[in-house]
């Protein structure tokens, strides 16, 4: 089980960075504050279904529907956070 | 030429088959996917195309030149029209191979095929589950779901959610690297069904082609 926090900081940020179609440049510069949901144009309904599909398949986690809310998709840290949380379970 | 089934009506696309030995038949993604990676796979029929091979590449209802909406078509329906699609295109002959992309995949165990190939296979119930979370209740009744900016039928993705995607006799697979489940190769490259905008890999066109040019040269001596 993965739960080494750096190397899940760049599984993310390749995640981030193929899901939403931007390039890794740009995505390098994501650090834990780095704003999300509402501040990233990319980022809208049917990218939050796919980014989620995505995090599942490559993680081998299950993003229940009541796990998905502000803290967890507001901040690049806090989406970090949140998949650490998942894969330490 | 033409071809009808209960789902499907019109000319679907078909390259080259009057003269070919070999026909490769495309079972594209479904819904949404589809469109991200349709510039993709027609690059790689391209290549098929100038290497010898038949390609017939059919629109499933709802998808691509398909004139047909996603709203009321069954799963059995889906097989049915596969499989006769499948046996009118090896009337004459020719030798049959099914590629599935993604979902494609849930189709692919149809009996005139003579062997089968998937890239990025994906189950029906994670199809589903993507599919469901971006839908618009609203919009929504107790028979369609609207998603992904269309009507799908609630009862095709009910049985989607359940079906298996069978291990075959003769399968090869290919998967990203970034998908760890077992793959008889693993590409190096993006998800293009996940993308936040419709693209084009022509790198994984080439590469795909390539492939499945050497595995029908395999089939057909083995």
């Amino acid at each position: 089980m993965q739960t080494d926090r750096a190397a899940i900081v760049e599984d993310v940020r390749s995640l981030l960075s193929d899901v939403l179609g931007i390039s890794t440049e740009r995505a390098a510069d994501f650090d834990e504050t780095t704003e999300l949901f509402g501040s990233l144009p990319e980022l809208d309904s049917m990218a939050v279904a796919n980014l989620l599909a995505e995090l599942e398949d490559r993680l081998g986690i299950v993003v229940e529907a009541d796990e998905v809310d502000g803290d967890m998709l507001g901040t690049f840290g806090g989406l970090v956070d949140f998949v650490c949380e998942k894969l330490a379970r | 030429m033409t071809f009808e089934t209960t789902w499907m009506s019109g000319t679907p696309i078909f390259h080259n088959l009057s003269n070919q030995k070999y026909i490769l038949l495309i079972l594209q993604p479904l819904f949404e996917e589809a469109n991200r990676v349709r510039r993709t796979l027609v690059s790689m029929c391209r290549y098929l195309d100038g290497a010898g091979l038949g390609v017939a590449i059919p629109d499933l209802p709802g998808m691509g030149e398909n004139p047909l909406p996603a709203s009321h078509i069954s799963l059995a329906q889906i097989l049915d029209g596969t499989t006769l699609l499948a046996d009118a295109l090896t009337k004459e002959g020719k030798s049959l191979f099914t590629v599935g992309f993604r979902a494609g995949c849930l189709f692919d165990s149809i009996a005139p095929s003579k062997a089968a190939w998937r890239f990025a296979p994906e189950p029906g119930d994670r199809l589903v589950r993507t599919m469901m979370r971006t839908e618009i209740p609203e919009e929504s009744n107790d028979h369609i779901v609207f998603a992904q900016g269309q009507k799908v039928s609630r009862a095709l993705l009910a049985e989607l959610s359940v079906t298996e995607m069978p291990p075959l006799p003769k399968l090869r697979t290919l998967r990203l690297v970034t998908d760890k489940a077992a793959a008889d190769r693993h590409v190096n490259a993006s998800p293009l069904w996940r993308h936040a905008e419709p693209g084009e890999d022509p790198g994984l066109a080439k590469l795909l082609a390539d492939d499945l040019i050497d595995w029908v040269q395999t089939c057909a001596v083995s």
